[in-house]
């Protein structure tokens, strides 16, 4: 039985920007279950890292504003809650790990000190000792070598990959039930990333906690996860399980997504035919057409698309595949 | 082949050891020593404790006894300089305290917060150094009376300003950073990110600017004193120079010599100091 812990409802964030305001999240919907991972897929400025950082409450305000929804976490609304409660959550139910991870540790303080000060934060009763076994059997967890003289190093000493692992070691010391992870991939290399996935996954099936996957690489998504909601200007335009996505995308930006994946043959080492890529650009959020936003792009747009009428809604066309398109690909 | 272990340097440690290579910073700190050894000395009274004592005649010439000669009363002159020296350096270390207290809280708040908050900071600030400094400084010591305190109060409330700039940007600057933004995803609260994690950071701007605001203090200080402004019932090197108006006249050099070499080293070793300390603290900014 699949056990729900977070919903998104309807969620609106607007950003107050020198040329008027942007709504940048126009009411997306997803839920988390323990144990799962749901994919957030996107191209830059879909809105993906903007729904990711408002369960957090993270969003910088100003210029930013969540102005609808609710984020219900166990049957809280996170957005109701106070700030004190707020930080009580974050870090400890709920946990981040970013996408630069060059940049995310404080250059100053040694990976232990860091990692020490989530447990300091959320669990002040352990005592100092207990404090230091915990940091270092947290580095030993995310596959840090020697983790007892790598506690006492800065980050500067480490690579990009080990310092992955630390904000992983700093995300999951209070083992958190949600975790949030902003392409956490995307700054690595490529075998790097492998090993960052894979152990995500090992410590998804040992601590059993709700992914929540923000990439725009669907290689990636296919690795990682069993549940997908494709964004695009703001909305979910698909949300299905992660082998309906592949094998039956109905959204044709879905599609387009999917057939600008390189691939491989495998004899030969060449790609097949010239990669096809989706035409044209992301409208810019101040100069959206009307009807749905997708349709300059849209091989599949008619008349009914480029009407004045508003984007389309999303619905449940399959048992549990939602699609926002007047012409799924059905 | 073994592999040799070393153990992972703390930017303190590799800024020490920079500082260490650096010849003419450790001169300077083995002369910054010097002189606080000497204040120190001076104020418990093992040395110069009884400089108010005749030991020869008016104007007495530098001697082997009396290296920088004898003064009006007939006091030794180096006893006078020494006793200068503990002013000079009290003065310099609590205003220098004084100034960063209130230069970083006030920076790193008006940083920090921004809007509303940063906008009254600065506009303070900003109406604050429009008043010019030496009035400021006669007017708080005319308030306080003279005194040791006065000079304290007037010299560290007149000197915050350009640190608690310097600050305000090297917080905004971090504010943004990624790690600040980590801090917050695993819960910390504003006091938290300000105090912990965003000030170790610009911790040498703060460092640099200490020994530089030292040497300024001691400076005003003397001039202060020069002023009449200053410490009384003391010597201080400000008063020294002050009494030798009168005395270059009738061919007495040594009481202005002694105390401008005094204050003249004391401050080279912290203008030098407070140079290397930038260069090692902050490798983007080399001089060199």
């Amino acid at each position: 039985m699949k056990e729900k812990i977070l919903q998104v409802k309807n969620l609106q964030v607007q950003f107050n920007t020198d040329r008027g305001p942007v709504i940048a999240v126009k009411g997306v919907d997803f839920e988390v279950y323990k144990g799962k991972t749901i994919g957030i897929v996107g191209e830059s400025g879909s809105g993906k890292s903007v729904s990711a950082l408002s369960i957090m409450r993270l969003i910088p305000d100003p210029p930013g504003k969540i102005i609808a929804g609710e984020i219900e976490y166990r049957g809280k609304n996170l957005l109701k809650i106070s700030l004190g409660e707020m930080r009580k959550i974050r870090g400890n139910k709920i946990a981040m790990i970013f996408q630069e991870p060059m940049t995310s540790l404080n250059p100053v303080f040694t990976v232990g000190n860091q990692v020490r000060e989530v447990l300091e934060l959320h669990q002040p009763n352990l005592s100092k000792k207990e404090k230091e076994e915990k940091t270092i059997d947290m580095l030993r967890l995310v596959g840090i070598p020697s983790p007892e003289r790598r506690v006492n190093e800065y980050p500067h000493q480490l690579s990009g990959g080990m310092r992955q692992r630390v904000m992983i070691a700093m995300a999951l010391a209070c083992e958190p039930d949600i975790l949030i992870a902003d392409e956490p991939t995307t700054a690595l290399d490529v075998t790097i990333q492998a090993q960052i996935l894979e152990l995500m996954k090992k410590l998804q099936n040992e601590l059993g906690m709700g992914i929540i996957f923000i990439t725009h690489d669907l290689g990636v998504v296919a690795e990682m996860c069993h549940e997908v909601s494709v964004m695009y200007c703001g909305r979910v335009v698909e949300q299905a399980d992660v082998n309906t996505i592949f094998s039956r995308p109905l959204h044709p930006y879905t599609k387009g997504l999917i057939e600008s994946i390189p691939s491989f043959d495998s004899t030969t080492g060449r790609t097949k035919e010239r990669l096809k890529t989706i035409e044209g650009m992301v409208p810019s959020m101040f100069a959206l057409p009307p009807g749905c936003s997708f349709q300059d792009r849209c091989a599949y747009a008619t008349d009914h698309c480029r009407g004045p009428r508003k984007n389309p809604p999303l619905e449940e066309l399959e048992p549990g595949h939602f699609v926002a398109c007047f012409n799924p690909l059905i | 082949m073994e592999i040799k272990e070393t153990k992972p340097k703390s930017l303190w440690m590799h800024a020490f050891a920079t500082l260490m290579k650096d010849k003419m910073a450790v001169i300077s700190f083995i002369i910054i020593l010097i002189y606080v050894i000497a204040a120190l000395l001076s104020a418990t009274g093992i040395l110069a404790g009884d400089w108010a004592k005749e030991v020869g005649p008016s104007y007495g010439p530098p001697t082997t006894d009396n290296i920088f000669g004898l003064d009006i009363f007939g006091r030794s002159v180096l006893y006078k300089t020494i006793k200068g020296s503990e002013v000079a350096m009290s003065v310099g270390l609590v205003t220098a305290l004084f100034s960063i207290i209130i230069g970083v809280v006030f920076g790193a708040v008006a940083g920090y917060f921004g809007g509303f908050i940063d906008e009254l900071i600065v506009w303070f600030y900003t109406t604050f150094t429009s008043i010019p400094n030496i009035m400021l400084l006669m007017v708080i010591t005319f308030i306080l009376g003279k005194g040791l305190l006065a000079v304290y109060l007037a010299l560290g409330l007149t000197s915050w300003v350009s640190l608690s700039r310097l600050i305000r940007a090297e917080v905004m600057r971090h504010k943004d950073r990624d790690y600040v933004a980590a801090a917050t995803a695993i819960g910390g609260g504003n006091f938290r990110k300000l105090f912990i994690h965003i000030l170790p950071n610009v911790t040498h701007v703060i460092i640099i600017n200490f020994s530089l605001q030292f040497q300024t203090a001691i400076k005003s200080e003397v001039i202060l004193s020069y002023l009449g402004l200053g410490v009384q019932g003391m010597p201080s090197w400000g008063t020294m120079i002050d009494d030798s108006k009168l005395e270059l006249a009738r061919g007495v050099w040594w009481q202005l010599a002694a105390a401008t070499f005094a204050m003249m080293i004391v401050v080279l070793a912290f203008n030098i100091l407070g140079d290397s300390l930038r260069d090692a603290l902050d490798p983007k900014l080399k001089g060199k």
